[in-house]
């Protein structure tokens, strides 16, 4: 064991009757602390001695995984009838093995949440917790809503000012993605429909599917899932910075009802900006149809729209604009209500955005398919 | 300290976390004009106990009396009409970010006054001459240091004259200097416009300067176990009391 290749040494000094001692000597330091474990260790199993006297006299340099080690020692060589005293200590040691009572930590219970936890305990927690929220995020977006009525129905107390500036963010600015997503998207329905179209010589009913298909339900879906990533996301990320920075409790002692001052201007923004929208995105998927309608169906503009003015009525269109006016409503009360409730710092920011998006997109889905079921029973469609 | 019938009363206030008890029967009198000085190591419960006061938060059992009115059991109006009374100060200033510092001292002045505009902005200006940031109203909060933020938030908190002022940990995270010119700035408050104080500290240079009465609140005891003066804390029995004195010295004579 010599020093000289090695960075540290573990001497055994002396055996007498029941004690050993050993001498540790070197680097005592994170890199080396488990080779320096595993060294002690052999020793001290070679040896019958159930006194293991460390002296610390040698070494050069020593950390706080060099405090650990001994500390661990101390705790585990009882389970085996052994003990571990500490004998020489030099300076390099003193202070470390000082500062900090190392033994007291490791013998302290591990806190409750650390306990290991089975997988089934896991899926039901989360299941519960999972079900806890939903059921919180409905009975908010009610509470929501009839606020929401009040306020509507006292205008003069609405922050005008907010809710325009909310439409610009939510509604203007998001003009130019959502219109290139729908001309996509509507351009890739229409070229799936074509190659089946083509072989029954269907051509012109490319116009009835596209018209269907953008105005009942793309072109609203588009808008609102747009409009969940662009604009719910921000609002839980905006109200959720406003939380952890205690500026909704100061907007509470200032008298102003965090509710009306953040919630309602951000649902009638998105009441109005996301019907605009859909309506936007219905004229650009049809585009997108259009564009593969002429280019490889051979199907004129004219006829296209001839096509379409025959089979789409203006039910088609309004139904969709209905949906999304409940779908913004929806939208916006998943991002504030994710907001509102954001706790820890800037971590717990980044969970709400995250939530926020993802039950915006589930209500979303939710209401659509309620939506349909309803239609049809009702003989809407 | 105590003069009159006291301005604030909490009753057996018990807040519990989880399964965590953080108060229990915590009881309490704020006098008017008074500076009340809460301490107490990190963690036992001084911005809960300044929360609980305030109506941010509903407490497991207890009452706060501000007058006649239980802030707990209070209606939305009752309420409001309490906060119109009062204006804190939080640990991080919470200016809103959006707007401008003008705007947020001006924010509580068009929520509960009908003050012409021009009186509004005239009201800030001042304000902000009094925590020394006259003519920074167009800065926005991004825009600020920690200490200008906080004396932003100050001037907000007194910009209807509230009765009472909370404060969080007001020298927190500031400089030894800074933080003394913001005690100073508490202490001329006080005694210039009478403003009760509620001032939750742990800083023994801030305490031993603004004076006034000390309550000291213990984690283990989730409570009050020591009142007076801060020289009779300092000389009190309570050895956990004494611990808390001498540690704090340490750290300042160390740092
Ligand atoms: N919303 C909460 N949910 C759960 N526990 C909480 C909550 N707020 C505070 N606590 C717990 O209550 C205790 C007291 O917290 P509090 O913030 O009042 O301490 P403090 O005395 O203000 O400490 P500091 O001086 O560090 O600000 C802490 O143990 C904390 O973990
Ligand atoms: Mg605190």
């Amino acid at each position: 064991m010599g020093r000289l290749k090695e960075a540290f040494a573990v001497d055994l000094i002396e055996e007498s009757n029941g004690r050993v001692e050993l001498q540790l000597a070197g680097d005592v330091r994170i890199q080396h602390v488990e080779a320096i474990r595993r060294a002690i260790l052999e020793q001290i199993e070679s040896l019958s001695g159930s006194t293991i006297i460390l002296h610390l006299s040698r070494v050069d340099s020593f950390d706080a995984s060099g405090a650990a080690m001994i500390a661990g020692f101390k705790r585990d060589l009882p389970e085996v009838d052994k003990e571990l005293e500490i004998g020489e200590v030099n300076d390099a040691v003193r202070p470390l093995l000082d500062l900090s009572n190392f033994e007291s930590l490791l013998e302290q219970p591990e806190p409750k949440t650390w306990r290991h936890r089975s997988a089934l305990e896991h899926v039901g927690e989360w299941g519960i917790e999972r079900g806890g929220d939903a059921s919180s995020l409905l009975n908010y977006v009610g509470r929501v809503v009839l606020s929401l009525l009040w306020a509507l129905t006292h205008p003069h107390k609405i922050r005008w000012g907010q809710v325009y500036d909310l439409m610009l963010s939510t509604g203007a600015n998001a003009l130019p993605i959502v219109g290139l997503i729908s001309f996509l998207v509507g351009l890739v329905i229409a070229f799936v429909s074509a190659i089946q179209l083509r072989q029954f010589g269907a051509n012109i009913f490319i116009a009835d599917l596209i018209g269907l298909a953008v105005f009942r339900e793309m072109g609203p879906l588009m808008a609102a899932i747009m409009l969940t990533a662009r604009s719910g996301s921000a609002f839980a990320a905006e109200i959720g910075t406003m939380k952890v920075s205690e500026e909704v409790d100061a907007l509470t002692v200032m008298g102003i009802k965090p509710l009306d001052y953040l919630v309602i201007p951000r649902l009638i923004a998105v009441m109005h900006t996301l019907p605009l929208l859909s309506l936007f995105a219905d004229f650009f998927g049809i585009l997108g149809g259009l564009v593969v309608a002429s280019m490889s169906l051979d199907v004129s503009p004219q006829a296209f729209f001839m096509q379409m003015q025959g089979s789409i009525e203006l039910w088609d269109v309004f139904s969709g604009i209905l949906k999304s006016f409940v779908f913004g409503i929806l939208i916006a009360a998943a991002g504030c209500y994710h907001g509102m409730n954001t706790t820890g710092g800037a971590l717990g920011v980044g969970r709400s955005t995250t939530k926020s998006v993802v039950a915006g997109v589930f209500l979303i889905v939710v209401a659509d398919s309620i939506f349909v079921v309803l239609f049809h029973y009702l003989g809407l469609n | 300290m105590g003069q009159g019938e006291p301005i604030i009363r909490v009753r057996d206030l018990t807040v519990v976390y989880g399964e965590d008890v953080v108060l229990e029967d915590v009881s309490l009198d704020i006098y008017p004009g008074e500076i009340l000085v809460v301490l107490g190591g990190s963690g036992c419960g001084k911005s809960t106990l300044m929360r609980h006061i305030i109506g941010l938060e509903q407490p497991r059992r207890g009452e706060v009396w501000f007058g006649d009115t239980n802030i707990v059991t209070a209606s939305q109006a009752e309420y409001d009409a309490i906060t119109r009374n009062i204006g804190v100060l939080f640990q991080g200033g919470a200016l809103l970010k959006s707007m401008t510092l003008g705007a947020n001292v001006a924010m509580p002045l068009q929520e509960y006054t009908n003050l012409s505009r021009q009186m509004i902005r005239d009201l800030v200006q001042i304000k902000l001459g009094m925590v020394g940031l006259a003519n920074r109203g167009r800065l926005m909060p991004a825009e600020m240091s920690g200490g200008m933020q906080k004396r932003g938030a100050l001037a907000r908190a007194m910009a209807l004259d509230p009765d009472i002022l909370f404060f969080d940990e007001p020298s927190a995270g500031l400089d030894p200097i800074t933080a003394v010119e913001l005690d100073e700035l508490i202490l001329a408050i006080n005694q210039s416009l009478h403003t009760t104080m509620f001032l939750v500290t742990h800083e023994l240079a801030s305490i031993f300067k603004i004076g006034g009465r000390v309550v000291m609140l213990d984690k283990a005891e989730h409570g009050i176990i020591a009142e007076g003066s801060p020289e009779e804390l300092q000389e009190s029995d309570d050895p956990r009391v004494r611990a808390f004195f001498r540690r704090e010295r340490l750290k300042e004579s160390g740092s």
